[in-house]
C-alpha cells in the first residue's frame, strides 16, 4: 500500500487562492498605470 | 486567442500589450503550485491569500515598469517573490508575536471595559455620596487619619507628620475609623457594594 501525506487540517482541499483574491490581483491591475515622462521620471497612477 | 498555446514569456508580452486576459490565464494557470508552496509555509488561509496577493502585486508592478527580465522563468522568479514575502512575514510576526483566540482561551474573556456605563456611573456616584454622608459622622481626628490615607493616598509616617502626632496613634486613629464606619454602615443600612 502506497504511503500517502494529508496535508495539516485539510489544507489540500483548499490549494488555490480564493477568488476574491485573484479579482483584487485583476482589478489592481487594471487600475495601475505606469508611464515614462520625456524627463525619464516614471509616474505610476491608478485609473478610476 | 487560444491562451493555452502561449509560453509564459509570450503571455507576459501579451499583457504588456494590453491584454489582460493574458494576466488572468498566467495566474490560473501557475495559481494551484504557488499558493500551495505559501499555503504550506505559512499554515494560514486568511494570510496565504494575502501573501498570494502580494506576490502577484510585485509580479505586477515589476511588469509594468519593464524590469522584468527573467525570460521563460516566470514561474520560479514568481515563487521567489514569494518565498521572500514569506521570510518578511515571518520576521514581522518574530518582532510582533501576536496571539489570536482559541476554543480555550480569548483575552476578552479576562480583559474586562475599565470604563462604566451610565447606570454604573450613577451607583458609583451614590456609593460615594453615602459614604462621604458617614465619614463626616466620625469623630474629626479619625475622620483627618481616614481621609488622608484613602483619599490622598499619604503613608501612615507622613501622616503622623501631618498631624502631629506618632505613628501607632495614627494607625490607631485609622483602626477605630474604620471600626465606626462599619458600625455606620450597619446602622444606617447602607450598601457600598456595586452590583
Amino acid at each position: 500500500m502506497q504511503n500517502s501525506i494529508t496535508l495539516k487540517d485539510g489544507y489540500g482541499a483548499h490549494t488555490k487562492p480564493r477568488k476574491e483574491t485573484v479579482q483584487s490581483i485583476l482589478n489592481y491591475s487594471k487600475a495601475l498605470e505606469v508611464q515614462t515622462l520625456k524627463s525619464g521620471l516614471e509616474v505610476e497612477y491608478f485609473k478610476n | 486567442m487560444d491562451y493555452t498555446k502561449l509560453s509564459d514569456s509570450e503571455l507576459i508580452k501579451s499583457y504588456l500589450s494590453g491584454k489582460e486576459a493574458s494576466l488572468e490565464f498566467l495566474i490560473n494557470k501557475h495559481q494551484q503550485r504557488i499558493f500551495t508552496y505559501i499555503l504550506v509555509r505559512i499554515q494560514d488561509q486568511d494570510l496565504a491569500n494575502d501573501v498570494f496577493q502580494d506576490t502577484f502585486v510585485k509580479v505586477i508592478n515589476t511588469l509594468k515598469r519593464g524590469k522584468y527580465n527573467e525570460e521563460g522563468k516566470f514561474l520560479q522568479w514568481t515563487m521567489r517573490i514569494a518565498h521572500n514575502l514569506i521570510i518578511d512575514h515571518y520576521r514581522r510576526q518574530k518582532r510582533m508575536p501576536t496571539m489570536s483566540p482559541t476554543d480555550e482561551f480569548d483575552i476578552f474573556d479576562i480583559i474586562k471595559d475599565g470604563t462604566l456605563n451610565v447606570e454604573s456611573t450613577l451607583i458609583k456616584d451614590q456609593i460615594e455620596l453615602d459614604l462621604h454622608k458617614l465619614i463626616e459622622q466620625l469623630p474629626d481626628d479619625q475622620k483627618e487619619v481616614l481621609m488622608l490615607c484613602h483619599f490622598s493616598g499619604l503613608s501612615f509616617k507622613d501622616i503622623a507628620e501631618q498631624t502631629d502626632v506618632s505613628i501607632n496613634t495614627a494607625l490607631g486613629r485609622m483602626r477605630y475609623a474604620l471600626i465606626n464606619l462599619r458600625k455606620l454602615i450597619e446602622t444606617n443600612n447602607v450598601s457600598l457594594l456595586m452590583q
